[in-house]
């Protein structure tokens, strides 16, 4: 099995056993999505077997964190993360008496809590406290009422973990907010997505491929068509692609003019930003936090979504001639493939 | 004759050796040419010489007043004491050094042809800093490439931001004012007072596109039809990536500036938006009333500031000045330079909301980020507002609409001009300052709703508006729709009642109906109540009210975009942004 890593960075805090959950986890996305018929998606394992001399590419594809397809306010938008942080990014506010105090960024798909969930309480309390330091969570919190933790099966306590994720206060922005939950941010999303693209076309042009793989994508999304196109385009270019490892949606900087009592900084540079911008957990997690006098493009920061707009996030795929792959990964021969060793 | 052309060839080609080598040799025989050359001839000096007023005039020797008169990162960089910096990489070092800090963005008409030849327009921005001077949104040149890259000896237009007198500064490197082809760097003008310059005044100056002074990027939004992008579904031109699996690159693509190549959305919100926005509180800073030596401006004893040039601030509010290109999201599939299987006859193209009404002011938000009023109803068209790529075809063969000379389509499709974003940032800044009321914006957006722009009926109302008027400032942090209305305090709003009132307006007129809504309880609600019916009427005439009605409705539609296509090109001053006499900006009508 391929060494799927730890996509926050935290070394599964040391979990081998929590290690193991995940990367069967993500074994079953990759062998799932690389038999889809004629796509181009594959197996990771194939870009370690290239032939001819041939090196893998990398292809990282942005986008914005703002969701586009939202009608509403900005104060709807926060409010109602559920319903329209729907761009692989969500966020929780916090105010304080002078008005927004902190926004916290997430792009941590659950999976990742999953697997601790899976082997137990203390296990998913210790990953939750890696995340927010001084975080008491309850096992009512976490998995609803009436669910006893210890008693309930691994594949259970994963389950209730995550459907209860809406409810859960240290995720559902009461006391904090711990990974994507709005129902289209999900892995088996973002593997569909690519695998569904990745079939060649010979009808319309790479950027409306999107409208043409029905539920897969999302048209008037940001992210969808943009990775769509970007794997049509590489299919088209006879490439066979894959999500690199670790898997997932990293956040890349904030864009904009951002000012500290009027005085110019680079925002995503640690040295100048006066802690006002603090990226952890392998670009996964990001906290900005409203120092008096911090401004973007001129204006006082009042909301989360104001800087959505400005916070880039990308996934990165991995890219090689499709007959430099290993001949059980090529576009053709998904159905009978033994897939890697 | 012919033996003095050798010699000055032999000059050139000798300059354009030595030039980036060994400068003081340069100056030398640039200084010679001078001494030689018949006529009246310049030669590039270490400090910035010349300015330009307009392109068919000489250039002349600006003066000690003028030259201390340029204080943006641009001239100090580099027109201070190094103007005979000539070439693209001179020039770049100069402004940064680290070309991590560098970006490039491209734009043309034809990105959407892959084939090697002809040319594309290079935006060159910068980050970081140099010299003590700040670059992002400060500076930014603009040259063409062809299939090879940038030529050593390109022509250079480029802008840098002053911030201390509040204006940009534009600069041209050319070989005007050269009878050996020599480039030269001039001061081409300021953009101080732009906004009121005459068509006539702009003729052959900086102004004559960049119409209130800042920098243009017409296709502002998603999906920046004509620019290399890739967000959304946006158009790549991979043939300029290094990076991409196109093996049919063009050269330029591996030449060291590519390195650079970045997309449409980060010049919009990274650079663009931030610099509109700066510029616009500069020009609204600017029309307030200040106590004598105070930069701040004044409030008064009762809280109130007062506005100087009302009619010169809100003249955006109600005339056309500046405009965006906006278009569906989807492709046409019936781009000249495109192949007969991008067409998908069944595909969906949504038409853009701004298409319909001034989003940006009404519902706020979106990627420009205004406030606005708030009426998120505005962009109920986008739920709805949509046609196949088959009707879209059917359309431009009935009206009978040529790009490059043949039928067709832009790349995505129902390109249109919408209302300028920096022009509705201005009035936004307003509208979160105090200076307008929301009650006042939603009166004037109400009056022609479903022109948002080149409305001759809105325009006209102008004349009402004071150049003298008091407000009370929304207070920081306030925003300005939770702010219960007082109509004691709604002086602007008083003042226009009562001049439209000594106009004594015909009964039914545009002033009569704008009379109505200043003087009714609630001009927001009335404008919610206008939108409502217009979304309603145009969903039942596409959706649910047959086919025919659909098609009738299609065609109404497509009749108005191509009239404010056909208003721009015929527009005194924004004529002047299609920059291809008419032939591959728009599908227009034939002989249109």
């Amino acid at each position: 099995m391929f060494p799927y890593s730890d996509p926050a960075g935290r070394n599964f805090l040391g979990n081998n056993e929590v290690a193991d959950i995940f990367q069967q986890q993500m074994q079953g996305f990759y062998d799932t999505f690389a038999r889809r018929v004629n796509s181009g998606f594959t197996w990771l394992e194939a870009f370690d077997q290239l032939s001819g001399g041939q090196t893998r590419q990398e292809v990282s594809v942005d986008w914005s964190s703002f969701p586009i397809t939202a009608q509403a306010t900005d104060a709807l938008i926060d409010r109602d993360r559920f319903e329209h942080q729907d761009e692989y990014v969500e966020w929780r506010t916090e105010t304080n008496g002078d008005g927004l105090a902190q926004v916290t960024f997430t792009t941590e798909f659950p999976e990742y809590f999953e697997a601790f969930a899976a082997l137990g309480f203390s296990d998913l309390v210790n990953a939750i406290q890696d995340v927010m330091p001084g975080a008491n969570p309850t096992a009512e919190e976490l998995f609803g009422q009436g669910f006893n933790p210890a008693s309930g099966p691994p594949l259970g306590r994963a389950r209730m973990f995550r459907a209860h994720l809406q409810e859960n206060p240290w995720n559902n922005g009461e006391k904090g907010i711990l990974c994507l939950t709005q129902r289209f941010n999900t892995l088996n999303a973002l593997f569909n997505l690519l695998a569904a693209c990745s079939v060649r076309r010979t009808q319309g042009t790479p950027e409306n491929t999107c409208s043409l793989v029905g539920a897969a994508c999302g048209p008037a999304r940001s992210s969808d068509p943009a990775l769509c196109a970007a794997v049509q385009r590489s299919v088209r270019g006879n490439l066979g692609l894959s999500l690199r490892d670790p898997g997932g949606v990293r956040i890349v900087k904030l864009d904009g003019v951002w000012r500290i009592n009027n005085s110019p900084i680079d925002i995503n540079d640690p040295a100048q930003n006066q802690g006002s911008w603090v990226v952890s957990r392998n670009a996964r997690r990001a906290v900005l936090t409203i120092a008096a006098g911090l401004t973007v493009d001129g204006n006082p920061v009042r909301t989360g979504a104001q800087i959505a707009r400005k916070l880039q996030v990308a996934a990165d795929v991995l890219a090689a001639p499709n007959a430099a792959l290993p001949e059980w990964a090529r576009v053709g021969v998904e159905s009978s493939s033994r897939g890697p060793e | 004759m012919g033996a003095w052309r050798k010699f000055v060839g032999i000059l050139d080609q000798f300059r354009v050796r030595v030039t980036g080598i060994i400068r003081g040799r340069a100056i030398v025989v640039a200084g010679l040419f001078v001494l030689v050359a018949p006529g009246f001839a310049y030669a590039q000096s270490s400090t910035l010489q010349f300015k330009q007023t307009r392109n068919e005039s000489q250039p002349q020797l600006l003066t000690a007043a003028e030259i201390a008169d340029l204080g943006d990162p641009f001239f100090n960089l580099l027109l201070k004491d190094k103007a005979d910096k000539v070439t693209l990489t001179d020039v770049q070092n100069a402004i940064q050094p680290n070309a991590a800090n560098r970006h490039l963005f491209v734009v043309s008409e034809r990105i959407v042809q892959t084939v090697k030849a002809g040319s594309r327009r290079a935006v060159l921005t910068f980050d970081g800093t140099n010299g003590g001077e700040s670059l992002k949104g400060n500076v930014m040149l603009s040259l063409s490439f062809g299939p090879n890259g940038f030529p050593e000896d390109s022509e250079i237009e480029a802008w840098g931001w002053d911030d201390q007198r509040g204006r940009y500064n534009y600069y041209k490197l050319d070989s005007a004012g050269s009878s050996t082809d020599a480039m030269i760097w001039k001061f081409r003008g300021s953009s101080e007072k732009a906004d009121l310059q005459t068509p006539s005044e702009r003729a052959g100056t900086c102004l004559r596109c960049h119409v209130v002074g800042a920098p243009i990027m017409k296709e502002l939004f998603f999906p920046w039809n004509n620019w290399h992008a890739g967000v959304g579904g946006s158009f790549v031109a991979d043939y300029l990536d290094r990076n991409s699996p196109n093996p049919d690159k063009w050269p330029a693509a591996n030449t060291r500036p590519f390195q650079r190549l970045s997309t449409a959305d980060k010049l919009e919100t990274d650079f663009l938006i931030p610099t509109f926005k700066r510029f616009n509180s500069s020009r609204l800073n600017a029309a307030l009333k200040r106590d004598d030596g105070n930069a701040a401006p004044s409030i008064s004893s009762t809280g109130r500031m007062t506005v100087l040039e009302g009619s010169r601030l809100l003249r955006p509010l109600f005339q056309t000045t500046e405009i965006n290109l906006i278009s569906s999201r989807n492709t046409s599939g019936i781009h000249p330079f495109g192949s007969a299987a991008d067409f998908v006859p069944e595909l969906d193209m949504q038409i853009p909301s701004s298409f319909f009404l001034n989003t940006q002011l009404i519902a706020g938000g979106g990627t420009g980020g205004l406030g606005g009023l708030k009426l998120t109803d505005a962009n109920a068209f986008s739920t709805f507002a949509k046609l196949s790529q088959q009707e879209n075809k059917e359309l431009v063969e009935k009206f009978k609409l040529l790009l490059n000379g043949v039928r067709g389509d832009t790349h995505f499709g129902w390109f249109v001009p919408e209302a300028g974003f920096v022009e509705n940032d201005l009035i936004d800044q307003a509208l979160q300052l105090g200076v307008i009321t929301p009650h006042f914006l939603a009166a004037v957006l109400a009056v022609d709703l479903e022109a948002p722009v080149f409305s001759v009926k809105r325009a006209e109302l102008l004349k009402f508006v004071p150049d003298q008027f008091e407000f009370i400032p929304v207070g920081a942090g306030v925003d300005p729709v939770t702010v219960p209305r007082d109509t004691t305090k709604d002086f602007l709003t008083q003042a226009v009642v009562s001049r439209i009132n000594e106009a004594n307006p015909a009964p039914g007129s545009s002033a009569d109906e704008f009379r109505q809504l200043l003087t009714s309880a609630d001009a927001v609600a009335e404008l919610q109540k206008r939108i409502t019916n217009y979304v309603k009427r145009v969903q039942t005439a596409l959706e649910s009210a047959g086919a025919d009605k659909r098609k009738d409705e299609l065609e109404r539609l497509y009749s108005v975009l191509v009239e404010r296509r056909l208003l721009m090109e015929a527009h005194p001053v924004l004529q002047n942004l299609d920059e291809t006499d008419g032939q591959l900006l728009f599908p227009l009508p034939s002989g249109g």
